[in-house]
């Protein structure tokens, strides 16, 4: 290519980025070269620090720097309940709604037998050997609303259909401030058959 | 020349992030066979789209384009079957990864797409799933040109003698003789004319439908794996048994 191989290697670092082809990493490159000499620095201590430094948490999988996350450090959130998520940005997007107190298991993945992902890959057992050793009274199934998450959810709750536990799984339904006219038929579909007596 | 194509009956077998805001979703058409389409911003965290393109909901689907990959450009769904226990949504997973794994692409195949809805809609329905798994199987062989009679001996070219032990083997079909490959041994021939005639109710009929479909589909894999049936396994042996599921 036209530049010196050190230019020429941070454009092709970058592209290893989502969504960040050719033109956006050459992009990005010249600014940091022109204009962001410090911001590039810190970008690429605070790469290097994570990529060594940043690990699965021993408890729930998220990740973490040491061996637990603070989460699961925190003692106040070992209060027998467990949210059951498919990723980080789940657990961050559940977080910042802020309700839930609860400790957390990140499965980072759901079950897709086609993409060869079985429930060694997202830590099942790991899952089951906490529930026992914590005492877990309820396990809240957070996956996503898809026909995988659907599977990587029953799956889990048919594991633990000998235990007392007490299994939930979030309602799906009808977005706040929506309107059924724009639901499409599948959420209404489901929001119907979870329907709740309106009891107080 | 656009390769328009509208209102295709279809389902999803399988969905994949492309790019940042796009899905590559591949398909099971009636008139197209396997395919796949690039669905264009439908991984936008607002997509309608995310909602219709699910594995098991019946479709119909616009797409156009000249290459090998088309461009979905409408989808119209309705809900399909709920799957309300566990084991029926994995037998749903089998026959997607069946259907990915051993139909080639763009290949029609009409039956076997009749065979796929009554299929899904019996998993939802039925008490007993294991005869829709065996009927959606032999459709499949048909389909790839591995159809056979269960009451056709090949080798001496007659029909299954109710009395007699019969031997299978994928390469050549029910034989009276032990041939060189031959994988299984000991068929009642009795319990061959049951599946003959669509009997698969039976314990004895499931036992042997399941060996042969078995050995046959793994023979066709060719030693590639098929993780919905690990799950099943899995999913079998960790659950306690009390959840009734479908004997070996």
């Amino acid at each position: 290519m036209a530049f010196s191989p050190l230019v020429d290697e941070l454009v092709e670092s970058l592209r290893c980025l989502p969504g960040v082809g050719q033109k956006t990493a050459q992009r990005m490159a010249f600014h940091l070269l022109e204009r962001g000499r410090q911001g590039g620095e810190r970008l690429a201590g605070a790469l290097e620090q994570a990529m060594s430094g940043v690990r699965r948490c021993d408890s729930c999988q998220n990740f973490a720097d040491t061996e637990l996350c603070p989460i699961c450090q925190d003692d106040s959130r070992r209060n027998g309940t467990l949210c059951i998520v498919e990723s980080p940005s789940d657990l961050l997007a559940l977080e910042q709604a802020g309700d839930y107190q609860g400790g957390y298991f990140v499965l980072m993945g759901h079950l897709s037998p086609i993409d060869g992902i079985g429930p060694e890959e997202i830590g099942v057992e790991r899952l089951l050997r906490r529930v026992q050793d914590e005492n877990v009274t309820e396990i809240i199934l957070a996956t996503n609303p898809t026909v995988e998450g659907d599977a990587t959810a029953h799956y889990i709750a048919d594991r633990l259909a000998d235990r007392p536990v007490l299994v939930t799984r979030l309602a799906h339904g009808i977005p706040v401030g929506g309107e059924l006219g724009y639901v499409d038929g599948f959420t209404l579909g489901h929001a119907f058959r979870g329907r709740k007596p309106l009891a107080d | 020349m656009t390769g328009k194509v509208e209102q295709e009956p279809g389902y999803v077998l399988h969905r994949r992030a492309w790019r940042e805001t796009s899905l590559i979703v591949d398909l099971f058409t009636l008139n197209h066979g396997r395919m796949s389409v690039v669905a264009r911003g439908a991984n936008r965290p607002k997509s309608s789209w995310k909602a219709q393109l699910q594995p098991f909901q019946p479709l119909l689907l616009d797409w156009q384009g000249r290459s090998e990959m088309k461009t979905l450009t409408a989808v119209e769904g309705r809900p399909g079957p709920v799957f309300e226990r566990t084991e029926r949504l994995y037998c749903g997973f089998y026959l997607n990864e069946l259907i990915q794994r051993l139909l080639p692409p763009h290949d029609p195949a009409e039956t076997l797409f009749a065979q796929y809805i009554e299929s899904l809609d019996a998993l939802a329905r039925a008490s007993d799933d294991e005869p829709v798994l065996r009927r959606f199987e032999q459709a499949l062989v048909a389909a790839l040109g591995w159809g056979f009679e269960w009451d056709r001996v090949t080798d001496t070219d007659s029909v299954v003698d109710p009395d007699g032990n019969y031997y299978y083997d994928p390469e050549q079909g029910i034989l009276a003789q032990p041939g060189e490959g031959s994988l299984l041994q000991g068929l009642r021939g009795d319990v061959l004319k049951q599946l003959a005639d669509g009997q698969f109710e039976t314990p004895e009929a499931r036992r042997l439908a399941k060996r042969v479909m078995r050995v046959l589909i793994d023979h066709l894999l060719q030693g590639r794996p098929l993780h919905s049936r690990n799950l099943f396994t899995s999913w079998r042996g960790g659950a306690n048994d009390a959840q009734g599921t479908t004997g070996d």
